[in-house]
């Protein structure tokens, strides 16, 4: 009886074993979070830019958006909201402004974006940052240098 | 003698011997030669609408070709999207991007040029399109 009770045992651990590995198994892979920080250097007050974010595997998914330190801007940025929709994307064109005077905005390098992406797989992601317009109080296109960085778990 | 005659006599004698030898080369059209020059040229004619077709079918192609392209550009020019620099080129930079919102927004600031704000979110939010322009969400 003794005997039967140990074998009845095994077969129902082994049961639970095997439908939680197919549980495990059937779980998609939550993959990484990680946020994408958008920088804009320029010696002048930035009232206006347009950036495009890339990720050159095309396997950028963008769960959400926020706007940069400054307050004037809006809050999100412009993006088309079909990336959010989308599993992965390959590119993201970012685009905001501001009506404050000069004296109102941050000068020198700014954080004008933060992307929060998902990222599955064991690859780093490869971003590229592409720089399309940054334009002055009066809307003059002046220089400016662009750079990202990127933080994971946040 | 007639009064043609009394004319002839009256006219120095060259001239009349002259003039018989005139009437006298009045051409004679032989009733073969009216058949062989009838047969000629309808021989001609005959193999005329033949060429011409050929002609035609040899140009046929290249031809409807070139009016169908020439149809489809003035329909596409004429009926098709209007072309967003011509449109959105708010700041005549040559292209559009988010300078183009921002200097509606200015002038709508301004109070310049009573522009909605709605027209200013639309054309922020088409400079960002990753696809077709898209709606204001």
């Amino acid at each position: 009886m003794i005997t039967h009770c140990r074998s009845f045992a095994k077969s129902v651990a082994a049961l639970f074993a095997l439908a939680a590995l197919s549980l495990a198994a059937a779980q998609p892979e939550v993959g990484q979070f990680a946020t994408v920080d958008v920088f804009v250097a320029s010696a002048e007050p930035v009232a206006a830019w347009q950036v495009e974010l890339r990720e050159r595997r095309g396997a950028m998914q963008v769960v959400g958006i926020e706007r940069g330190d400054d307050p004037t801007f809006r809050d999100p940025p412009y993006f088309d909201r079909v990336v959010l929709e989308r599993g992965v994307t390959e590119r993201l064109v970012l685009a905001s402004f501001s009506l404050s005077e000069a004296a109102e905005l941050p000068r020198g390098r700014v954080r004008v974006a933060r992307v929060h992406v998902r990222t599955t797989g064991t690859a780093t992601p490869d971003y590229e940052l592409r720089l399309v317009a940054v334009g002055a109080t009066d809307g003059r296109p002046i220089d400016a240098e662009l750079s990202f960085e990127t933080q994971a778990g946040r | 003698m007639d009064d043609r005659d009394q004319e002839l006599e009256t006219l120095p004698q060259a001239l009349v011997s002259r003039l018989k030898a005139s009437d006298r080369a009045q051409p004679i059209v032989d009733p073969r030669t009216d058949r062989a020059v009838l047969d000629a040229a309808r021989a001609y004619f005959a193999q005329r609408p033949v060429a011409a077709a050929r002609y035609r079918r040899r140009f046929a192609m290249p031809l409807g070709a070139a009016a169908a392209v020439l149809l489809a550009v003035l329909v596409v020019r004429s009926f098709g999207p209007e072309p967003v620099a011509l449109a959105d080129d708010v700041d005549g930079s040559g292209r559009v991007d988010i300078l183009d919102a921002f200097a509606l927004a200015r002038a709508a600031r301004d109070d310049a040029s009573g522009v909605a704000a709605a027209r200013i979110e639309e054309l922020g939010y088409r400079v960002v399109a990753l696809d077709t322009p898209r709606r204001v969400p």
